[in-house]
């Protein structure tokens, strides 16, 4: 029928234009937002895990996790420092802290100045922060402390579900049943309740807070030089 | 005739302005959702859960409103939906404030805990409402030069410029 419809012309300038209204177009972007939102999140949960090969040797670990209101140290027995480190694994400025300060601490604990101590605590995001120390202490009982934290800080923006967390242990080669098991069952949450009552009778206010030799350092010695220079006075 | 050209001119600048801050707030925080998330749970408002979804979605739906007004597409509710986010951003650093909170807004990437003598929740207000004034105009001048779409009033199809 319509194939038949003759057409007759219109005077263009009386036709009534036929006009998306603009009410629809931003109901359509709100939709094409959430639609893209939803994407990056599945894309947090479900990117591979890639771990980077710093390069970086990892540290013996001296004290594993499990005594409650100690942390996790690593490094060389005997340094004549010891740095405490309390950080939360979701915290952005502990990750930016690794990112810039790294280096550098890792430098120190692997040339035997210190010793560090991982303090890791979970109040920054109640909903991830516990899943990931957890995992994180699993992968310190397997002596891979420093590289399971710089696998989880060096992808930040990742959403480390448990299945991400135990690719990641995979990657770093932990791959027994042990660890997924303590993965999967939250198994540290006792030990990590008392790290986070030691920092609180230590006075510690939020994350990241570093301690040279037990005395807490200010904002602005967050630094590499800051740190190098706290841990050298301490000579 | 010379009134109103004027005023599409400075409706121009008010587009720009007002689009180019939300695009680029939306960028800076869109890569990373984990720290969006956490800005917005600094200010304690939302409960558990919710603070994800808007450190997800505020993001893409800023640089949609952006980008609208930046090529001038449905000014008015765009201006209208930018200026209810203004509203939204000033009651939420202001209870921040009265509430003594110390936190970074997170407008622009970033955000949760400063230091207590760090914080700039007056420099934020003021930002926002001069954000908000220019979304105010907008919304009573939406006709502009160089916008994708003519005046909303007019059904011609006939471009302002």
């Amino acid at each position: 029928m319509s194939k038949t419809q003759s057409k007759t012309p219109v005077n263009p300038l009386l036709q009534q234009k036929r006009r998306i209204s603009p009410g629809i177009v931003i109901v359509v972007l709100v939709v094409l937002a959430i639609i893209a939102a939803v994407g990056v999140d599945y894309w947090r949960k479900h990117s591979k895990v890639e771990v980077s090969a710093s390069g970086r040797p990892e540290p013996a670990v001296i004290t594993g996790p499990g005594t409650n209101g100690k942390g996790v140290t690593v490094g060389k027995a005997g340094a004549r420092a010891h740095i405490d480190l309390y950080l939360d694994f979701r915290c952005p400025h502990c990750a930016d802290l690794e990112e810039k300060s790294g280096p550098t601490i890792d430098k120190l604990v692997e040339d035997g100045t210190a010793t560090l101590t991982y303090w890791p605590l979970t109040f920054v995001n109640p909903d991830a922060s516990p899943r990931l120390a957890n995992a994180f202490a699993a992968a310190a009982a397997n002596g891979k402390a420093l590289s399971y934290a710089d696998g989880m800080y060096g992808d930040f923006s990742k959403a480390w579900t448990t299945d991400q967390l135990i690719q990641l242990g995979k990657q770093l080669g932990i791959d027994d049943q042990k660890f997924q098991a303590a993965v999967n069952d939250n198994s540290y949450q006792g030990w990590l309740d008392s790290v986070a009552q030691a920092a609180n009778d230590r006075k510690v206010k939020g994350t990241p807070t570093v301690f040279v030799n037990d005395k807490m350092l200010t904002g602005d010695q967050l630094t590499p030089e800051g740190l190098e220079k706290a841990v050298g006075a301490t000579s | 005739m010379i009134r109103q050209a004027w005023l599409a001119w400075v409706s121009l600048v008010a587009r720009l302005a007002l689009g180019g801050v939300m695009l680029v707030a939306g960028a800076l925080k869109v890569a990373d959702p984990e720290v969006a998330a956490q800005a917005v749970r600094a200010y304690e408002l939302l409960p558990s859960g919710f603070d994800s979804i808007v450190g997800l979605v505020l993001p893409f739906l800023e640089i949609a409103i952006g980008l609208l007004l930046i090529v001038g597409y449905g000014v008015r509710p765009a201006a209208a939906v930018a200026g209810v986010f203004m509203v939204v951003f000033i009651a939420a650093v202001s209870s921040a404030w009265a509430r003594g909170l110390a936190i970074d807004c997170g407008c622009f990437g970033g955000g949760g805990q400063v230091a207590p003598g760090e914080t700039k929740y007056l420099q934020e207000i003021l930002r926002d409402v001069g954000l908000l004034v220019l979304a105010g105009w907008l919304w009573f001048s939406p006709r502009s030069k160089f916008a994708l779409e003519s005046d909303p009033h007019v059904s011609t199809g006939v471009t302002a410029s």
